[in-house]
């Protein structure tokens, strides 16, 4: 009878708990959308949370009008070129550390889990230094090594834990098929990683496109800037547009929300199940 | 020339000697099973022979040539994995052709002998499938049909069955003896902890013992005498096996053979 209960209570909670959540990280977004939409005028005049007068988009013409789709352009080319990058890297250390037995294996897989709790912000000074005597300021690979570097510990730790659970046979087969340990890792772990590689494309892909620090610093010119920085375009010393920074936030969340729909299934879709017997 | 030849073999994890000084010989065509309790160390001998796990100590020769050193793919041997092992993300057909591409075998030479493997494995309409749309009777054929295609000296299988229910386990048990009818030039090798399976299958049945190195105290000049059962053996068959368990007097034994199953350690 008691379980009974404790059942039910938990089939209430637990939707409740869901809607709360689901508040919480919508309503910011569902602000942002509508802030975006008011005139310069009404977000002074008007209550915080007042609907906008209008169907405004005069905020997006002018954003759409600057150098958005040039930071947009940077965004898409220094983000896919970074995340591609990441995941052949760490899915090579991922599967050498979960599979090959050599001398200090361990010792290593802890020294990159380690540069997780290196502060990001610690190696702003140094990266820059070393950026700039490589001649690297200012373009793109500048910014893609740094993203590189430091998408790397948590991509290797989250793809190792993935591969450790490739059943062994599997490797033994490829190799009774004549693959070697390169072959191995490519004709079977990676294809079989598939749910462990988006994880860690969306995770890296979310992280760097709203990276503003290292593409602050790293940056100069309109040309190479990427799209947090777009903000920055609106913002001054003395005022700041609020409805145009929000609808620069609006569009440069778009991409975001579009590619995890459409990516959201391919997660799901986990290849894993018949490879033992089920 | 399919015949393996075991000569001092030993196989040690770091300190631990798992399997102490083995010699063994299955000929050409031989069915060879390897009886024993869980833990005995049947599938590390038989991953040795595979070349998936390295003999420390000892030769092991295939028709001849001394392979310790060989890579596995190029021993000439096939092998059937308990869980099967069939690669989740490629089509039935693509799981048995796999080998033969990496062993770069042209086009048409891999589509005669897969769907040749497949007629005879009764599998043609699942090459299309994937692994997880397979029952596990189907599963068990496409691991046995991507064994077949290689053409090997040797097959090896590994518990095949004991993932199967027992009415299948019965069926496919047959299927594995045709399979010896079918290509009696290869050796086969089959590990198992059912004495059953063991009887209806072997040429030979191998005992391995878990448990202390019994050659030590000078058991094994008795073991080896075929089909001899000095008094050390009889607790591993007893506990083996459920059955009730025939004793001869010693010598008496070679008049009344009971089938065609031998005894060797």
């Amino acid at each position: 009878m008691r379980k009974k209960q404790g059942f039910k209570v938990s089939r209430v909670a637990i939707p409740v708990l869901g809607l709360f959540w689901l508040a919480v990280t919508t309503l910011p977004f569902i602000f942002v959308a509508f802030m975006s939409l008011k005139t310069q005028q009404e977000t002074f005049i008007k209550p915080f949370w007042a609907l906008p007068e209008s169907f405004n988009l005069s905020n997006y013409i002018e954003v759409l009008e600057g150098s958005f789709l040039i930071y947009l352009r940077n965004s898409l080319f220094v983000i896919s070129t970074s995340v591609v990058i990441i995941m052949l890297f760490s899915s090579m250390a991922a599967y050498a550390l979960a599979r090959l037995k050599f001398k200090f294996s361990d010792s290593l897989f802890a020294l990159i889990i380690a540069g997780m709790i290196v502060p990001l912000h610690v190696t702003l000074v140094p990266v820059y230094l070393m950026t700039r005597s490589m001649g690297l300021y200012d373009t793109p690979a500048g910014l893609i090594g740094p993203y590189v570097a430091i998408s790397l510990p948590i991509s290797v730790f989250i793809l190792t834990e993935f591969m450790r659970q490739v059943p062994k046979e599997l490797e033994e087969a490829a190799k009774l098929d004549g693959c070697g340990p390169f072959k191995v890792y490519w004709k079977i772990f990676l294809p079989l990683s598939g749910p462990g590689l988006s994880t860690v494309a969306i995770y890296n892909g979310i992280m760097l496109w709203n990276e503003f620090v290292f593409a602050y610093v790293l940056t100069s010119s309109t040309d190479r800037r990427t799209l947090p920085l777009a903000v920055w375009d609106f913002q001054g010393q003395y005022a700041s547009n609020v409805p145009a920074i929000m609808a620069v936030v609006t569009l440069s969340a778009l991409p975001l929300i579009i590619v995890y729909a459409i990516g959201q299934e391919k997660i799901v879709n986990g290849m894993m199940a018949g490879s033992l017997k089920g | 020339m399919t015949q393996i030849i075991l000569e001092n073999v030993e196989k040690r994890f770091a300190k631990l000697t798992v399997l102490h000084d083995i010699n063994l010989n299955i000929e050409d065509g031989q069915f060879c099973v390897f009886l024993g309790p869980s833990g005995c160390g049947k599938s590390t001998l038989l991953r040795m022979i595979a070349g998936i796990e390295e003999t420390t100590e000892g030769a092991l020769t295939i028709g001849g040539e001394i392979m310790n050193d060989v890579p596995p793919a190029e021993r000439r041997v096939a092998m059937v994995f308990q869980n099967y092992a069939l690669y989740p993300h490629m089509s039935v057909y693509e799981n048995m052709a796999f080998g033969l591409k990496q062993a770069k075998t042209p086009k048409a030479d891999i589509e005669r002998r897969v769907n040749e493997a497949a007629r005879m494995l009764q599998i043609e309409p699942l090459l299309d499938r994937r692994p997880k749309q397979l029952s596990g009777g189907q599963r068990q054929r496409v691991a046995i049909g991507r064994a077949i295609v290689r053409q090997p000296a040797v097959f090896l299988f590994d518990e095949p069955l004991s993932n199967l229910d027992a009415a299948l386990r019965v069926h496919m048990r047959s299927e594995i003896a045709n399979l010896h009818n079918d290509y009696p030039e290869a050796s086969m090798i089959y590990v198992t902890h059912d004495q059953t399976e063991a009887m209806a299958l072997a040429d030979k049945i191998v005992l391995l013992r878990a448990g202390p190195d019994v050659t030590k105290k000078g058991a094994l000049p008795r073991l080896a005498r075929p089909r001899t059962l000095p008094p050390s053996c009889k607790p591993v068959c007893c506990r083996l096996s459920r059955l009730p368990f025939n004793e001869f007097p010693e010598g008496d034994v070679g008049k009344r053979r009971c089938g065609r199953s031998g005894y060797q350690a």
